[in-house]
C-alpha cells in the first residue's frame, strides 16, 4: 500500500520556510544599524605676514632693514602664526625664539603668550614685532 | 491529525522564537549632530572636546531596553577638501557615553571609551547618547578651505 508523503513534505516547506525568516531577521540583527555624520573644518587664508627674508615696507607686515616690523589692521581681533625656519616644534619655539612685542621695547616674551595676548587683543590697531632671529609671522581673522 | 497538531506546535515555537527578534529590529541609531572645528589657522591644531556642546559630534541609540549592544565607529584619518588632506586624529579617550533620561554631556555616565574599539553596553530604558571629541592637524602650509570627512557609527544586537 503506497503512503501519500503530501502532508510530511507540505510540513517541511513550512518548516523551512519559517527558518528561513528566522535566518533573515538574525542577518539584519548581526549587520546592525548605521548613522553617517559629517566632520567639518574650515581653514582661514591668512590676511598678512611679516617675513624676516624680505626687506621693505613694514606697513604691509613686511619687517624692514630695522628688524621691526608693523602691521595695521582695523578689523578685528587677530591671531598669528609663527614659524621659525623650519623648525615647527612649538616647544622649541618657546623655549629658543622669545620676540619682542610693542614698538618700544616691552620685555620678551615666550611665543605662546605673544599669540594669547593677540587672540585677546580685541581690536588692535597696530602690532608691532620686533624678531631676534629669522621668523614668519602669518596674521589671520580670529573666530571671534 | 497528529501531523497537524505537531505542526500546530511547531509554528507556535517559531512565534514565540521570533516576537523577541522581531522587537530587536526597532534599533535605531541616529545623528544628531556633526562634529565642527570651525575656523582653523594653518599650522595651528585644534581639539574638539567630547564634552563640548555643539561641537563635539553626538549621537543616539535606541532600542530594546536590557539588550547589549556593540557599538563601532568608522574613524576617518584626513579631511579632504579639493584634494588637499588634513590630518585628523581621535585618541583612546575621546569618546562619551551617557544613558539617563537628561543625558549630561559635561559629566556623562561613561567617560574615556575608547572609538577605536568595540564597545559594548547594555541599553536602558533611555537609549544612548554617545559623543565623540577629536584633534585635526593643519600643516604649516594648509591651503584653505572647507575640509570635510564623515564618520559612521554601527549599532548591533549582539543576542545576549
Amino acid at each position: 500500500m503506497k503512503q501519500d508523503t503530501t502532508p510530511i513534505i507540505g510540513h517541511w516547506i513550512k518548516t523551512l520556510w519559517a527558518l528561513s525568516a528566522i535566518m533573515f531577521i538574525m542577518v539584519s540583527i548581526t549587520a546592525g544599524e548605521s548613522a553617517t555624520i559629517r566632520v567639518t573644518a574650515t581653514v582661514v587664508s591668512p590676511f598678512g605676514y611679516c617675513d624676516s627674508g624680505k626687506t621693505g615696507n613694514p606697513d604691509q607686515g613686511e619687517i624692514g632693514a630695522d628688524n621691526k616690523a608693523v602691521f595695521l589692521s582695523n578689523n578685528s581681533a587677530v591671531i598669528c602664526q609663527i614659524d621659525v625656519g623650519n623648525f615647527d616644534s612649538k616647544e622649541f619655539l618657546l623655549d629658543k625664539y622669545p620676540l619682542d612685542i610693542g614698538t618700544d621695547a616691552a620685555s620678551l616674551m615666550p611665543l605662546d603668550s605673544i599669540r594669547n595676548q593677540i587672540e585677546m587683543n580685541a581690536n588692535p590697531e597696530a602690532l608691532s614685532f620686533r624678531n631676534h632671529q629669522p621668523v614668519i609671522i602669518t596674521f589671520f581673522y580670529s573666530e571671534n | 491529525m497528529e501531523m497537524k497538531t505537531k505542526s500546530m506546535a511547531l509554528y507556535f515555537i517559531i512565534i514565540l522564537v521570533l516576537i523577541p527578534f522581531d522587537s530587536c529590529l526597532c534599533q535605531n541609531a541616529n545623528a544628531t549632530h556633526d562634529l565642527a572645528f570651525g575656523d582653523m589657522f594653518p599650522g595651528i591644531p585644534k581639539t574638539i572636546l567630547k564634552n563640548s556642546p555643539g561641537a563635539a559630534a553626538e549621537f543616539t541609540v535606541t532600542g530594546t531596553a536590557g539588550a547589549e549592544i556593540t557599538i563601532d565607529f568608522t574613524l576617518p584619518t584626513y579631511m579632504n577638501a579639493g584634494g588637499f588632506n588634513m590630518q585628523m586624529v581621535f585618541s583612546e579617550s575621546d569618546c562619551a557615553m551617557d544613558s539617563s533620561a537628561t543625558p549630561n554631556q559635561a559629566s556623562p555616565g561613561y567617560d574615556n571609551l575608547d572609538p577605536w574599539h568595540t564597545i559594548t553596553y547594555r541599553l536602558g530604558f533611555n537609549g544612548l547618547t554617545i559623543w565623540l571629541g577629536g584633534k585635526a592637524i593643519p600643516k604649516l602650509r594648509q591651503p584653505q578651505g572647507a575640509y570635510s570627512a564623515t564618520i559612521v557609527i554601527t549599532v548591533a544586537y549582539t543576542g545576549n
